[in-house]
């Protein structure tokens, strides 16, 4: 093995930004306009965008996924232990499972949801509510969707504190090989 | 406010009834002041705030008799298209199916069907009220701003009630929006 590493595919690496930016705003976002924001009409409209985004939210990690199932990724760097190398990949799965789950309770609180208001997506299209509505089936989506959000939120921030970790001190190349900047 | 307003023909009956005991004279047309009204609406929801909107686009009549109050007369003509509640979005979204359906029933009517004075300066006025193609009875609380006199050239009324929209067919959102929409309107009128 050669002392610098491959990086990720640029595909790999554009859809990872990209999701990690639609992640953090759909968060910032759910937590802003559930807690914060207290006109009907305000609330309304950032509802309306924090479900186009989680639809965002979705498609990247699906892409994501798909192009993961298809390329290879670099190896782990050869001083990292493998309990390190068994949690960072724990946690890179609980990441990707923590994404669809949060975006599918989402859709299935706005799907059983009694208020027929369905996700829009861009070119005035929107996804179908293909669940009954129930309100009490609703309620009990909505508190999986914000337990999931939670532990999305826990992952993220522990995947953060990895890479920073990796970066600052361990000193390998574990985040540049996901960036796009200049390599020593 | 009120640019086009929509022709109304009101309280045919009372009209009637009126004509024919010769008392024409005793009951008084009086004229809305559009500036000076505001049809407004709350309705409450589980896990969201309070909504708070208002129509601007109305038409109404007053007809006051100060002899025999209770054959006074009100109509009020709402465009349920001129619903405002904050927020472009939201509002195409009550104009929808799922709430007034504007496009198949462009209006929301009340016509009163009797006054019955409370005291001086408060009356119950029932009437049927007619949304999304159904007409009801509901009754109204009014409250004038003094007790009405011949001499008065304004009077302002308030004039409260709820609206339970299963009734007339609005069941999007129930029950985690309530079936109960609270209705405020306040208005002056303007002797004629």
């Amino acid at each position: 093995m050669t002392a610098r590493s491959a990086r990720w595919n640029v595909a790999t690496r554009l859809l990872h930004w990209l999701s990690a930016a639609a992640i953090v705003a759909a968060l910032g976002l759910g937590v802003w306009m559930v807690r914060f924001v207290d006109d009907a009409a305000g609330k309304f409209d950032l509802y309306q965008r924090h479900k186009t985004l989680g639809a965002a939210v979705f498609a990247l990690a699906v892409a994501r996924l798909l192009v993961r199932a298809a390329t290879r990724g670099p190896d782990w760097p050869e001083a990292m232990s493998r309990a390190r190398r068994a949690a960072a990949g724990a946690v890179h799965g609980a990441l990707y499972a923590s994404i669809l789950a949060t975006a599918a309770t989402g859709y299935a609180m706005v799907s059983t949801s009694p208020i027929p208001l369905p996700v829009a997506l861009p070119g005035g299209l929107s996804v179908p509510n293909l669940l009954a509505p129930d309100f009490a089936a609703s309620e009990r989506w909505k508190f999986a969707h914000l337990a999931c959000a939670i532990a999305l939120g826990a992952l993220a921030a522990a995947h953060a504190g990895a890479a920073t970790w990796h970066r600052f001190v361990d000193r390998d190349d574990v985040l540049s090989r996901m960036g796009f900047g200049w390599r020593a | 406010m009120a640019a086009r307003v929509p022709f109304l023909v009101l309280a045919i009956a009372t009209s009637a009834a009126l004509a024919a005991a010769g008392a024409r004279a005793a009951s008084a047309a009086w004229r809305i002041d559009p500036a000076h009204t505001s049809v407004g609406f709350t309705v409450d929801a589980v896990g969201f705030p309070r909504t708070k909107g208002t129509f601007s686009k109305f038409f109404g009549k007053i007809s006051l008799d100060f002899a025999r109050p209770e054959r006074s007369s009100v109509a009020f003509r709402v465009s349920a298209a001129s619903v405002d509640v904050g927020s472009p979005s939201f509002d195409d979204y009550l104009r929808t199916d799922a709430f007034f359906d504007v496009a198949k029933f462009p209006d929301i009517d009340f016509v009163s069907t009797s006054v019955r004075m409370v005291d001086p300066t408060h009356a119950e006025v029932t009437g049927d009220l007619s949304l999304r193609g159904v007409t009801r009875p509901i009754t109204i609380e009014v409250a004038v701003d003094r007790p009405p006199s011949r001499d008065a050239r304004r009077l302002g009324f308030t004039a409260t009630g709820s609206i339970p929209r299963l009734a007339y067919g609005m069941n999007a959102g129930f029950p985690a929006i309530s079936n109960d929409v609270v209705l405020t309107v306040t208005t002056a009128a303007i002797a004629p």
